[in-house]
C-alpha cells in the first residue's frame, strides 16, 4: 500500500514546498483529531471545583482523582457499567459465531439451498428491516421489549458483517478446505479447526465493529426499554447531556454562584469529562490490537465483494 | 457428494430427482443444522417488521393487531403533508443530508490524496489511525465533547475572547444560524478518516506505472493527480455517491437528538426525531409508522435514479 508515487522523480523545490505545506496540513489534521480528546482527559482529571475557573488546555492545573471516585462509587453507574460489559462481550461472541456460520454454508455452492438462500438473502439485505414503529411492535410481541435479550438477540446476525465473512472466506484456497475433507472432517469441523483459524484478520475486524457498536449503542435502550437497571453506560451519558442542556442555558457566571455556594458539589462538568473517559478507554485500549488485522479484513472483505 | 454409491439395493429403477436432492440434503445435514438458526433469525429480524409497515394504512391499535384494526388509506400521509410543521422538518432533513453528502464526498477524497502523496511510512500511518480513532466512539461522546470545546465556557471561546477576537463568549450551540455548520463539521470530524479508507484502498490499485510513463513525460503532481489519480477513483467516488443519496431523507437522529436543544429545535427537527418523538413518546403508531416508510420509499427512489444519472453521465455504476 505503501508505494512510492514519485520513485525516479527528481524534486525540483516546487514539488520541495509542496510536501512540506502537505505534511503540515496533515499534521494539523491529526492533531485536530486528538485535541478534544487531551482536553476532556485534562478536565476530567482536574479538581472539580477548580474547573470552574477556565483556562484548562493540555493538562489538569489542580491534579484531582475526585471525579473518578464519584462515579466509581455511584451504584447506578456500576450497574450501567455492568450492563454495557454484559451486552458487548455476550453480544461480540454471538455475532461472530452467527455470522461466521452463515457465511461460511453461503460459500458452499453444492448445498441444496443455496440458490434459495442466496435469494432470501440480498433481499433481507435490500428491503429487510422496517421503521423504528414496525420494529418497536415486533420486539413487544416477542417479548423482546424492555429486556436484556434486546440488546443481544437482534444483533446476531448482521448481514452486512455476513458479506464481509463470506467475501475473505471465498478469497481462502479452496485446497486446504477439501483436503480436510478427505480427511473425513464433517462441515463444521472444517469450519471450526480449519477456516476458522486462517481467517484471523476477518474474525478481528467482525470483532472490533462488533463490540464497538454494542459499546457504543445508546438507541437500542432509548427505544426499547424503560427498566432503570437496564440502562447502558453511553445512554447514562445521553441523559447526563440532556439534563445538561437546561443548564448550558445558563451563562457560566450564574452556574459558577450555583455551584459556588456547596463546596462539596463537584463540578459537573468535570463529572461529565470523566464519565466520558471511561467510555472511550475500553475502546482506546482494544484499538491497537485489533487494528492491524481490520485493515486486512477491511481490504479484502471490501475490494473483493 | 455421490450418493449413488449408498443407494439401496432393492431398487432397480434409477433414484427419481426428488429422491436424489433428499438424498443429497440428507448428506448436507450438518449445512441445514448450522443454517436453519441463522435463517430464523433473518425471518425474524429482516423479515417480520415489513408486515409491520401496513400499520401505516390502519388505524392501528395494539389490541386488535394490524388486520383487525380499520382500514384508513392514505390518511395518515395526508395528515403529514397538512401538518403545519412539515416544511420545517424537511426542509431541516434535507438541509443537513446534502450539507452532509457534500462534506463526505469532498473531505475524505481530499485527505485520501494528502495522505496518498506523503513518503514517510511511519508519518503516513501514524496520521491515519488518529484520523479514524474517532469513528469508534460513539456519537453521544463525540456530542458530550464538542458541546463542551465550543461551550461558552470551553476552549473555543476562551480563545477567542483572550485574543479579543470577540468581546462575549459565542453561544454556538444556541446560536439557530450554526447549528446546520456544526452538525455537517461534527458528523466529518468523526468519519473523515474512516471515509478516507475506501479511497485510499482504491488509490493503492492504480497502477504505477503509469505514473512513472507520465513523469516522463513531464507531468507534474497536480496533472498526475488531476489525469490519473482522479480518473482512477470516478468508480468508488460514484459508488460512495449513490449510496450516500439514500441518505438524503435520513438525516442523523444522533445529530439532532444529541446536538439539538429548545433553542435549536426549529433547525434541529428531522424527520428521524419526528418519528421517535411522534410514535415512541406519543403513541401515534399508524402515523409514525406512514412517516418511515414515505422516508424509506423515496430513499429508495433516489439511490436508483442517482444511479441511472450516473449510469447516463460517466459510464460507472452500481448494478
Amino acid at each position: 500500500m505503501a508505494k512510492k508515487t514519485n520513485m525516479g522523480i527528481r524534486k525540483g523545490p516546487g514539488e520541495r514546498i509542496f510536501e512540506a505545506v502537505n505534511g503540515l496540513l496533515l499534521a494539523l489534521i491529526a492533531v485536530s483529531m486528538l485535541y478534544p480528546f487531551i482536553y476532556v482527559l485534562a478536565i476530567s482529571l482536574n479538581d472539580p471545583n477548580d474547573s470552574q475557573l477556565g483556562g484548562i488546555w493540555l493538562y489538569p492545573r489542580v491534579l484531582s482523582f475526585d471525579s473518578y471516585k464519584i462515579i466509581f462509587s455511584d451504584p447506578s453507574l456500576l450497574q450501567a457499567l455492568g450492563v454495557s460489559v454484559a451486552r458487548t462481550v455476550l453480544g461480540t461472541i454471538l455475532t461472530v459465531i452467527g455470522c461466521s456460520m452463515f457465511a461460511y454454508v453461503f460459500t458452499r455452492n453444492e448445498f441444496v439451498l443455496y440458490k434459495p438462500l442466496k435469494g432470501f438473502f440480498f433481499f433481507a439485505m435490500f428491503f429487510g428491516g422496517g421503521g423504528l414503529i414496525p420494529t418497536y411492535m415486533l420486539y413487544l410481541n416477542l417479548g423482546l421489549y424492555d429486556n436484556f435479550l434486546v440488546y443481544i438477540v437482534p444483533t446476531i446476525i448482521n448481514l452486512w458483517y455476513v458479506t464481509l465473512f463470506r467475501t475473505y472466506f471465498r478469497s481462502v484456497p479452496g485446497e486446504l478446505l477439501e483436503a480436510a475433507r478427505i480427511d473425513g472432517a464433517g462441515e463444521f469441523q472444517v469450519y471450526y479447526r480449519v477456516l476458522m483459524p486462517v481467517s484471523k484478520p476477518i474474525v478481528a475486524t467482525i470483532t472490533l465493529f462488533s463490540a464497538v457498536a454494542q459499546w457504543n449503542s445508546y438507541r437500542d435502550t432509548l427505544y426499547y426499554t424503560v427498566s432503570e437497571n437496564l440502562r447502558t453506560l453511553q445512554y447514562i451519558v445521553m441523559e447526563i447531556i440532556k439534563k445538561a442542556e437546561g443548564s448550558h442555558m445558563i451563562d457560566r457566571s450564574e452556574m459558577f454562584e450555583i455551584f459556588h455556594g456547596n463546596a462539596s458539589t463537584a463540578d459537573p462538568v468535570s463529572l461529565r469529562m470523566a464519565i466520558t473517559i471511561c467510555t472511550v478507554v475500553p475502546i482506546v485500549m482494544v484499538y491497537p490490537f485489533l487494528q492491524k488485522h481490520f485493515m486486512k479484513g477491511m481490504m479484502i472483505g471490501s475490494m473483493k465483494g | 457428494m455421490n450418493a449413488t454409491r449408498s443407494a439401496a439395493p432393492q431398487r432397480s429403477a434409477p433414484p427419481s430427482r426428488s429422491q436424489k436432492l433428499l438424498r443429497k440434503a440428507w448428506s448436507q445435514r450438518t449445512l441445514f443444522a448450522m443454517v436453519i438458526p441463522c435463517i430464523v433469525l433473518v425471518a425474524i429480524f429482516y423479515y417480520a417488521p415489513l408486515y409491520g409497515w401496513l400499520m401505516a394504512f390502519v388505524d392501528y391499535k395494539p389490541k386488535l393487531g394490524v388486520f383487525g384494526s380499520n382500514f384508513v388509506g392514505l390518511k395518515y400521509f395526508k395528515q403529514f403533508f397538512s401538518d403545519p410543521d412539515v416544511g420545517m422538518i424537511l426542509r431541516n432533513t434535507i438541509a443537513m443530508s446534502l450539507m452532509n453528502i457534500v462534506a463526505h464526498s469532498i473531505l475524505p477524497l481530499l485527505l485520501a490524496l494528502m495522505i496518498n502523496e506523503v513518503n514517510s511510512k511511519y508519518f503516513k500511518s501514524a496520521v491515519q489511525t488518529l484520523t479514524y480513532l474517532p469513528h469508534f466512539i460513539s456519537f453521544v461522546v463525540v456530542s458530550n465533547i464538542f458541546l463542551e470545546l465550543l461551550g461558552t465556557t470551553g476552549p473555543v471561546n476562551e480563545a477567542l475572547v483572550q485574543t479579543s477576537m470577540v468581546e462575549a463568549a459565542i453561544k454556538f450551540w444556541q446560536e439557530p444560524s450554526w447549528f446546520w455548520l456544526l452538525v455537517t463539521l461534527v458528523r466529518a470530524w468523526k468519519e473523515v478518516g474512516w471515509d478516507a479508507i475506501l479511497y485510499l484502498s482504491a488509490l493503492a490499485a492504480i497502477d504505477m506505472s503509469q505514473y512513472e510513463a507520465a513523469a516522463i513525460d513531464g507531468c507534474g503532481r497536480f496533472r498526475r493527480i488531476w489525469h490519473i489519480t482522479l480518473p482512477g477513483l470516478m468508480p468508488t467516488v460514484v459508488t460512495l455517491w449513490v449510496l450516500n443519496m439514500s441518505g438524503i431523507f435520513a438525516a442523523s437522529f444522533d445529530a439532532s437528538y444529541m446536538l439539538g436543544n429548545a433553542i435549536t429545535a426549529d433547525v434541529a427537527e428531522v424527520i428521524e426525531t419526528y418519528v421517535y418523538s411522534m410514535g415512541v413518546s406519543q403513541g401515534m403508531y399508524s402515523y409514525s409508522t406512514a412517516i418511515s416508510l414515505l422516508q424509506t420509499v423515496i430513499g429508495f427512489i433516489l439511490v436508483w435514479l442517482t444511479n441511472k444519472l450516473s449510469q447516463k453521465t460517466t459510464e460507472y455504476s452500481l448494478w
